[in-house]
C-alpha cells in the first residue's frame, strides 16, 4: 500500500475518463440509422460519420441511395439519429434542414407554379439575397422559363430548377441526387465548377451518379457502396 | 406570396371537391331561396340542441380541411413546401391565415349569417361559442401545419390489392379511384345508389310506369361523368404509354366494358334486387343492360368531344335527347343500341384507346 503511487490510487474509471479523446466532429453523423418500407424494402446504414468534403454514393438502381438521401435531407422518417455539423435533426430538425439543401433525381414540382414561385419560398425559408440567385441563374444558364409555368419544362429545365434550389441560401450539405443526368454539357461543366468552388468554400457534398465522365472531375473524401440497403463499401473512411 | 398561397393550397382543395361544391351551391342557391334560409336560420335557433351542432359542423369540417392540406403536403411535387416551416413567424402565420380563410369562406359566411339570427333570438352564448370555436379552429389549424412540417414528413405509399396477383387492366381504373380519389368513387356511388333506391320505392306505389325507372337510369348514369372524366384523365396521363400501343377494338371494348361493369356493379345490384319486387325478369335484365350502355355510351361521347375538341356542354343536350325519348315511350332497346354504337364507334381504330 505505501508503495502504491498517487496514480496507482485513482479508480480505473475514473481514468479512462480521463483520457477519453475529445469528440470528433464529423460533418455528417449517422447513428443506428435504419429506414423501412413495410416488409418489402429495408436500408440498415448503422453508424456512418462523413468528414467534411465531397461524398459519393454508389449503387444499383433500387439500392438505397435515394432513400438514405432523402432521410438524410430531412424530408422522410428514419429510425436513429443525423447530426449535421453538430445539429441533432430529432432535436432540432428546422435548424437542421436550413443546413441543407437537396435536389432529387427526378425533381417534382407543382406543375402550375413557376420556378420564380418556388425560389421565393427558397429564399424566405433560407435567408439568401437576390444576388446569388441571379449569380446561380447564370451559372446554371437558366433563362426566362423561370417564369413559366414547371408544367412547360423539358427535364433538364426540371433539373436546373431543382439545382437553383439547393443551393439557395447557405447551406453546410448539398445533396445532388443523380444531379448530372438530363442536363446538357454545358450545364454539367458549370455545375461541376460550382460544386468545385463551394467545396472550396466549405461546403459540403453528398453525390450520386450513374455518369462517369462528370463525376471524375471530383476529388472525393470517400465512396460508400451500398447494395441491397446495406454499405458494403466504404474508400476513404 | 397570396397567389402561391391560393394556387399551390386554395384551389387544389376546391378542385378535389368540386361536385360536393357543385351539388351544395345547386342545393343553396336553386332548391332553397332567401326566405327559406332565413327560416332555417330560425328554426336553428329556436332548437334547443342544433345551435350546438352548428361549432361541430364547423369543427369536423376544418378537420377535413386540416387533413387534405396534410395529405397535399405528402405528395412528392409538394416536396418544396416544406420550406414553409422555416419561414419567419411572422410570414408563416399569414400564409397559413390566407389558406385557412380561403378555405373556410364559404361556410364561415353562412355561419356569420346564420349568427345574425342567434343574436335576433337573443342565443349570445351559443353564437359566442360558436366563434370561438371558430377562432380556435384556426389556432389549431396553425399548429398542426407547423408541427408537420417542423418534422420529416411520413412519405406516401402506393398500395394495390392482391399483390401476388396480376391486375387486368379493366381493373386498372378502379385501383385507380380507390387509391387517388376515394371520396370521388364513395359519394358517386352513395349518390346513386340513393337516388335509384327512391325511384324504385316511388315506383313501388304504383303511380308511375316503366318510364320513372329509365329517367332515374339516365340520372345515375351522368352521376358517373366524374369518374368517367377521371377515366379520360387516367388515358391521357399514367396510362399513355398503353395508349400508343395498339390494340385490337374487341379488346378495348372488352376492358372497357369490364371496367365500368365493375364500377356500375353496386346499381346493378340493386337493380336486380329492388327491381325484381316491381318488374319482370326481362324488365330488370334489360334495365340494367340499359344502365351500362348509358354509361358506354357517355364515355363514347366523351373521346368524341375529346377527338373533335367539341364543348362539353354537348353532354347537356345530349341528356335532354335521352331524356324526351323517354317520355315519348321510345324502347330503352333503341336508346341502348345508339348508345352502345356511339361507343363501339370511338372504339374502333386500334391506336385510338
Amino acid at each position: 500500500m505505501l508503495g502504491q503511487t498517487l496514480f496507482e490510487l485513482i479508480p480505473a474509471h475514473f481514468l479512462l475518463l480521463a483520457k477519453k479523446p475529445a469528440k470528433a466532429h464529423y460533418m455528417l453523423e449517422l447513428i443506428d440509422f435504419r429506414k423501412s418500407y413495410g416488409s418489402d424494402f429495408h436500408l440498415e446504414i448503422g453508424d456512418l460519420n462523413l468528414e467534411a468534403g465531397i461524398h459519393l454514393i454508389l449503387g444499383e438502381n433500387g439500392s438505397g441511395k435515394s432513400t438514405l438521401l432523402k432521410a438524410v435531407a430531412g424530408i422522410h422518417p428514419f429510425e436513429g439519429e443525423i447530426v449535421l455539423s453538430g445539429v441533432s435533426i430529432s432535436k432540432d430538425p428546422l435548424e437542421y434542414r436550413k443546413l441543407i439543401g437537396f435536389a432529387e433525381a427526378e425533381p417534382l414540382f407543382p406543375d402550375f407554379l413557376s420556378l420564380e414561385d418556388l425560389i421565393q419560398v427558397v429564399v424566405k425559408a433560407k435567408s439568401s439575397s437576390p444576388t446569388q440567385v441571379e449569380d446561380l441563374k447564370e451559372t446554371l444558364k437558366i433563362g426566362d422559363f423561370s417564369k413559366q409555368a414547371i408544367g412547360s419544362y423539358s427535364s433538364g429545365m426540371l433539373k436546373k430548377s431543382a439545382l437553383l434550389l439547393a443551393f439557395i441560401g447557405d447551406p453546410k450539405l448539398i445533396i445532388l441526387d443523380e444531379a448530372f443526368t438530363t442536363l446538357d454539357v454545358g450545364t454539367q461543366q458549370s455545375l461541376t465548377r460550382l460544386i468545385e468552388r463551394k467545396s472550396k468554400e466549405g461546403t459540403s457534398f453528398l453525390l450520386t451518379s450513374h455518369q462517369n465522365e462528370p463525376i471524375t472531375a471530383f476529388d472525393f473524401s470517400s465512396t460508400i457502396s451500398l447494395n441491397q440497403g446495406r454499405i458494403i463499401e466504404h474508400e476513404g473512411a | 406570396m397570396k397567389e402561391l398561397s391560393t394556387s399551390a393550397f386554395v384551389s387544389p382543395f376546391y378542385r378535389q371537391f368540386l361536385g360536393f361544391w357543385v351539388l351544395l351551391l345547386v342545393f343553396t342557391t336553386v332548391f332553397m331561396e332567401y326566405p327559406q334560409h332565413v327560416l332555417l336560420a330560425e328554426f336553428i335557433y329556436r332548437n334547443p340542441i342544433l345551435p350546438w351542432v352548428l361549432p361541430l359542423i364547423f369543427l369536423s369540417f376544418s378537420t377535413l380541411v386540416l387533413s387534405f392540406q396534410k395529405e397535399l403536403l405528402r405528395r412528392s411535387s409538394y416536396t418544396i413546401f416544406h420550406h414553409l416551416g422555416l419561414w419567419p413567424k411572422a410570414e408563416f402565420r399569414s400564409h397559413i391565415f390566407q389558406v385557412w380563410i380561403s378555405t373556410h369562406a364559404f361556410l364561415m359566411v353562412y355561419l356569420a349569417f346564420l349568427s345574425i339570427y342567434g343574436i335576433k333570438a337573443q342565443a349570445f352564448l351559443t353564437v359566442s361559442i360558436l366563434w370561438l370555436v371558430i377562432f380556435f379552429s384556426f389556432v389549431l389549424h396553425l399548429n398542426q401545419i407547423k408541427k408537420t412540417l417542423s418534422k420529416p414528413i411520413k412519405e406516401k405509399l402506393f398500395s394495390r390489392p392482391f399483390k401476388r396477383l396480376t391486375l387486368p387492366p379493366f381493373s386498372w381504373l378502379m385501383v385507380q379511384l380507390k387509391e387517388k380519389r376515394p371520396l370521388l368513387l364513395l359519394s358517386t356511388k352513395g349518390l346513386s345508389l340513393i337516388l335509384l333506391s327512391g325511384f324504385f320505392t316511388s315506383y313501388a306505389t304504383g303511380r308511375y310506369d316503366i318510364r320513372w325507372l329509365l329517367f332515374a337510369g339516365l340520372i345515375a348514369a351522368y352521376f358517373h361523368l366524374p369518374i368517367l372524366m377521371e377515366r379520360m384523365k387516367m388515358e391521357g396521363t399514367s396510362m399513355n404509354w398503353f395508349k400508343s400501343l395498339p390494340s385490337h377494338p374487341w379488346r378495348k371494348s372488352r376492358d372497357h366494358i369490364l371496367g365500368l361493369g365493375l364500377i356500375l356493379a353496386p346499381e346493378i345490384l340493386m337493380i336486380f334486387w329492388r327491381g325484381i319486387e316491381v318488374l319482370s325478369a326481362f324488365e330488370v335484365v334489360y334495365l340494367a343492360i340499359y344502365m351500362l350502355s348509358l354509361v358506354l355510351g357517355l364515355l363514347g361521347l366523351l373521346k368524341w368531344i375529346r377527338l373533335k375538341s367539341f364543348d362539353q356542354r354537348i353532354l347537356i343536350p345530349a341528356f335532354f335527347i335521352v331524356f324526351i325519348t323517354i317520355i315519348f315511350y321510345f324502347h330503352p332497346l333503341y336508346i341502348s343500341i345508339v348508345s352502345f354504337c356511339l361507343f363501339v364507334f370511338m372504339m374502333r381504330h386500334a391506336y385510338e384507346q
